[in-house]
């Protein structure tokens, strides 16, 4: 471990999303460059199955103009050739708020990309590219979560296959996550929900969930980033790897 | 670490093979090299015995280790970041090692990230870990 590093405390908290709300008027700041995320730190998820259109100076920003959107973060990141000249707001769009899964014991986000073997004649050592990404993760928790979180219970959300996003913070204890922190949240799928009793213990529930693509009918989402998961360094305000 | 009980494996990262930056909270690290063993043993073999050549040279590198932020700032270090980076982009990583400290001299390859991993339980650290193939070069 590097001098000047602390091995303190670190409190995680997880959090699924709730009702979808309209965000009428909403103000955008930037981060650094072409980056821009919603102001307001409760409304940083965009709603991906919900139009969203971007104002600058209160004039429509063309798909064009937008390099890339993270519906995750609700981060928008403008093309290189664009100039912002004014305010920056979501005009039309939804976000997604967060509800904390108070009873979680235990997480695991585990992210991985198929290894496709490109040997030729002629190679002494195997040569690889890295192709589909791909996630998934649990969540253990005491009680049942069968109806726990959100607009919809995690329980209805596997009897529909309803997309939920998860939302992993990850905060040095005494801090906030806008001076530092990790934030991981994905486009899920629950994939299974068990729970077990013992009538000496504690009921247990867990959950496993599976990544899903982030398919938006948006109509700015062409130049979306195609990844359905992010790692957010709250000291930077951007997912790492952006 | 048993032969070098101090701890003081120095394990590295790049992104550009220039610059390399340690990974705040790393405790454990293998690197694993193979080739392919390839039977060749036909009916005009008289030893009796398999008889194999050696294919294609592969390995890969496992590191984990607990989450850490920064003191004051409370950020996560370069190293870190590299990893997840990597694993998005798809493009080399570079490692290498010093696994008895700062003597001798820097062992590494190019790799690329297949797998990261972040978990906890309520009574335990955030821990990560990943998983990288090397990539067309020996661990050397």
């Amino acid at each position: 471990m590097a001098a000047g590093n602390v091995a303190a405390h670190i409190v995680v908290t997880i959090k699924f999303e709730g009702t979808p709300t309209s965000m009428p008027a909403e103000a955008m700041s930037q981060i650094t460059g072409k980056y821009y995320r919603v102001t307001n730190s409760a409304k940083r998820c965009f709603d991906p199955r919900v139009n969203l259109l971007i104002q600058d100076n209160a004039v429509d920003v063309a798909a064009a103009d937008i390099e890339a959107i993270d519906y995750l973060n609700g981060i928008v990141k403008f093309a290189a050739a664009y100039t912002v000249v004014g305010a920056v707001t979501v005009s039309s769009g939804s976000y997604l708020p967060f509800s904390s899964f108070g009873t979680a014991k235990s997480f695991s986000a585990h992210v991985m990309r198929e290894k496709l073997d490109k040997s030729v004649f002629g190679n002494s050592f195997r040569r690889y590219i890295l192709g589909l990404m791909d996630f998934d993760g649990d969540v253990g928790a005491f009680s049942d979560l069968s109806e726990t979180v959100g607009v919809e219970g995690l329980g209805t959300s596997l009897n529909s296959a309803t997309l939920r996003v998860i939302s992993i913070e990850i905060i040095q204890d005494g801090s906030t996550l806008a001076n530092g922190g990790l934030v991981f949240r994905g486009l899920v799928n629950l994939q299974s929900h068990d729970t077990k009793a013992d009538v000496a213990s504690i009921v247990e529930s867990g959950i496993k969930f599976l990544g899903k693509p982030q398919m938006s009918t948006n109509s700015l989402a062409s130049g979306s980033w195609p990844v359905s998961w992010s790692l957010l360094d709250g000291a930077t305000g951007l997912p790492i790897g952006v | 670490m048993a032969e070098n009980a101090g701890h003081l494996a120095v394990i590295e990262n790049s992104l550009d093979d220039s610059t390399y930056v340690e990974i705040d909270g790393e405790d454990e690290f293998s690197v694993s090299l193979a080739r392919d063993p390839i039977e060749v043993t036909n009916f005009k073999d008289a030893t009796a015995s398999k008889i194999r050549i050696m294919g294609l040279r592969d390995g890969y590198c496992d590191l984990g280790g607990n989450v850490v932020f920064r003191a004051t700032t409370f950020e996560i270090d370069q190293g870190f970041k590299n990893l997840v980076t990597r694993l998005k982009d798809g493009a080399a990583l570079f490692l290498r090692t010093k696994l008895d400290g700062s003597g001798g001299t820097y062992r590494g390859a190019t790799t690329l990230g297949e797998e990261f991993t972040i978990a906890a339980e309520v009574s335990g650290a955030v821990t990560w870990s990943a998983k990288t193939c090397l990539n067309g070069a020996a661990w050397a």
